[in-house]
């Protein structure tokens, strides 16, 4: 959602633009409210000069490109650690603090509370993993994790669903492999 | 108790929420940014197909272009697009046979893969109408084939082969090419080179293996039982194409095509690195064997390995660049020259010779 795609000429044009255009428009605010007329240099730079830039040689701004992927990565990767510490430190913490409500039984001598796993028929073997390799970011979780919520009777955790939601849109995936419908021999 | 988690959940998430004020701004930037990114490249690049879009299946053959293309498509994702062009046949460019003057059998060289149509071989100005009949993944065997069918359109011309090293040579015994069927060269029971087509079809080749091009490539370089046997099924093809062109009065000359790999010391390390029979590793085995095919039967054949260099093809994938296409339009106009004032010397010495026989005095000088 937040990680531009692999480089080629067309996105590298697009995204000199939008910096420009992006560029300007955060400018032109500081520029509007204190000092326009010294601040219109740092308005015209990038909204020129960008695409500029990026329209007459886009390999230029490849460079810029990729370290704004790379700040894309270290930001989901602060973002996610530190939306997960909120959800943590903050919303757990504060209902674990209104007790649990799960009973512990404890054994008696020489019996076992572990329960025994159903196996799962071996036509369903191959899909057996499936649904875990899913991506967190992927549609249709909401859905699975509400209909969780209310079996479970965890009613709070809808509260959860914000954070959650956040999280999922901070989180980055690149698909590493090779487009497909492209002729390649090597 | 459900009451009371419900409201510190929710209490809690509203405090957590607000924190993550300043992570929702900077996600804000990047997603516009990736947004007008994605939105804006639109503006810049026309529509594209994907290489199926590009080709369909043919009987026989396997596959050619779609006919009266006019599309663009995508090879290494940072070379962008590039656009192409058919004829009403799927063949590049709209002119025709009848038109050129010469006719380039091949692969995707031949279709001009990885440039855009108007910088290929055949639309450089050189002067020379040049008609390409090629299309990606094509072995020896489809070219020859296709060279048959064609035959009654080829009087006349100069037919210039193009043999790329990388793939030709092994794809020609091989049965596909990735998922699909291709013709092939098998040896029948008389142990007698056959081309197989009843394979062919639309459907999906099963196969799914990697042939490792450049094992294979270094291979071809060395002297082993799978060289021997692709040499001699060139053999068989160079024989079967010149055939052709004999009955269809064209001149055949082939055209070798080097894969980057061996243009350069360093690639000639890596391939030698994978060869299979180390010893007998020798880079120029494949033109020397081809020439050595072609000079006894009599056909001129043409190294692109001593006109182009590694700077003459594309860095991400094994293809030509604008100048390897420029130099080859003008190596295909220097063999037209050669090859039309070697035609005028023998019509002047064949009518020459004819004067003479016709002359009631000649006996008697």
């Amino acid at each position: 959602m937040i990680l531009l795609p692999l480089a080629r000429p067309a996105y590298l044009k697009s995204f000199a633009l939008a910096i420009g255009f992006l560029g300007a428009l955060l400018m032109s605010l500081p520029a509007y409210w204190f000092a326009p007329r010294i601040l219109i240099p740092f308005v015209a730079a990038p909204a020129i000069g960008f695409p500029f830039l990026g329209l007459l040689w886009p390999q230029s701004i490849s460079s810029l490109y990729k370290l704004w992927n790379v700040a894309v990565n270290h930001f989901s990767r602060l973002a996610r650690f530190f939306l997960m510490t909120i959800c943590f430190y903050v919303v757990l913490l504060a209902v674990g603090r209104a007790g649990t409500s799960m009973i512990v039984t404890r054994p008696r001598p020489n019996e076992s509370l572990w329960l025994a796993k159903k196996t799962l028929s071996t036509d369903t073997y191959r899909y057996e993993f499936a649904g875990t390799g899913k991506h967190f970011a992927e549609k249709g979780w909401v859905r699975n994790y509400l209909s969780w919520a209310r079996t479970s009777r965890q009613v709070w955790a809808f509260c959860l669903i914000p954070l959650l939601a956040m999280l999922a849109a901070v989180e980055v995936y690149q698909d590493r492999r090779p487009p497909t419908g492209v002729y390649t021999l090597f | 108790m459900t009451a009371i988690r419900v409201l510190l959940a929710s209490t809690t998430a509203l405090i957590g929420l607000l924190l993550t004020i300043p992570v929702a701004a900077i996600w804000l930037l990047f997603w516009a940014v990736a947004s007008l990114t994605k939105f804006g490249s639109r503006l810049f690049e026309p529509y594209m197909v994907t290489s199926d879009q590009l080709v369909e299946f043919t009987p026989t053959i396997g596959w050619k272009p779609k006919a009266n293309l006019d599309a663009y498509y995508l090879t290494m994702v940072r070379d962008g697009v590039f656009h192409t062009i058919t004829d009403a046949q799927g063949w590049p460019d709209r002119t025709k046979i009848s038109d050129s003057h010469v006719v380039v059998f091949g692969d995707s060289y031949a279709f001009g893969y990885g440039v855009d149509s108007k910088t290929t071989f055949w639309r450089c100005k050189t002067g020379i109408i040049i008609k390409a009949i090629g299309a990606p993944g094509y072995n020896m065997v489809q070219e020859v084939l296709l060279m048959r069918q064609l035959s009654y359109q080829l009087k006349g011309k100069l037919l210039i082969w193009f043999i790329y090293f990388g793939n030709d040579l092994y794809d020609n015994l091989s049965p596909n090419n990735q998922c699909y069927r291709t013709p092939f060269l098998r040896k029948n029971l008389s142990q007698e080179w056959e081309i197989t087509t009843r394979h062919v079809s639309p459907l999906r080749w099963p196969n799914k293996a990697d042939p490792r091009y450049y094992d294979k490539l270094a291979e071809m370089c060395c002297a082993t039982f799978l060289s021997e046997r692709a040499y001699s099924a060139c053999n068989f093809l160079i024989t079967e194409a010149k055939t052709i062109c004999q009955e269809a009065h064209a001149k055949l000359v082939l055209m070798t095509i080097p894969d980057v790999i061996q243009l350069t010391s360093a690639g000639h390390e890596k391939l030698a690195a994978s060869a299979s029979n180390p010893k007998s590793f020798d880079p120029n085995r494949p033109d020397d064997q081809i020439k050595a095919i072609a000079f006894s039967l009599g056909v001129p054949v043409v190294a692109l390995k001593d006109y182009l260099t590694a700077s003459d093809y594309k860095e991400r994938d094994p293809h030509w660049n604008q100048r390897g296409h420029q130099r080859v339009a003008e190596l295909v106009k220097k063999i037209w020259h050669q090859n039309r004032l070697d035609g005028n010397e023998r019509v002047v010495k064949d009518r020459a010779a004819q004067a003479l026989s016709m002359n009631p005095l000649s006996g008697v000088l």
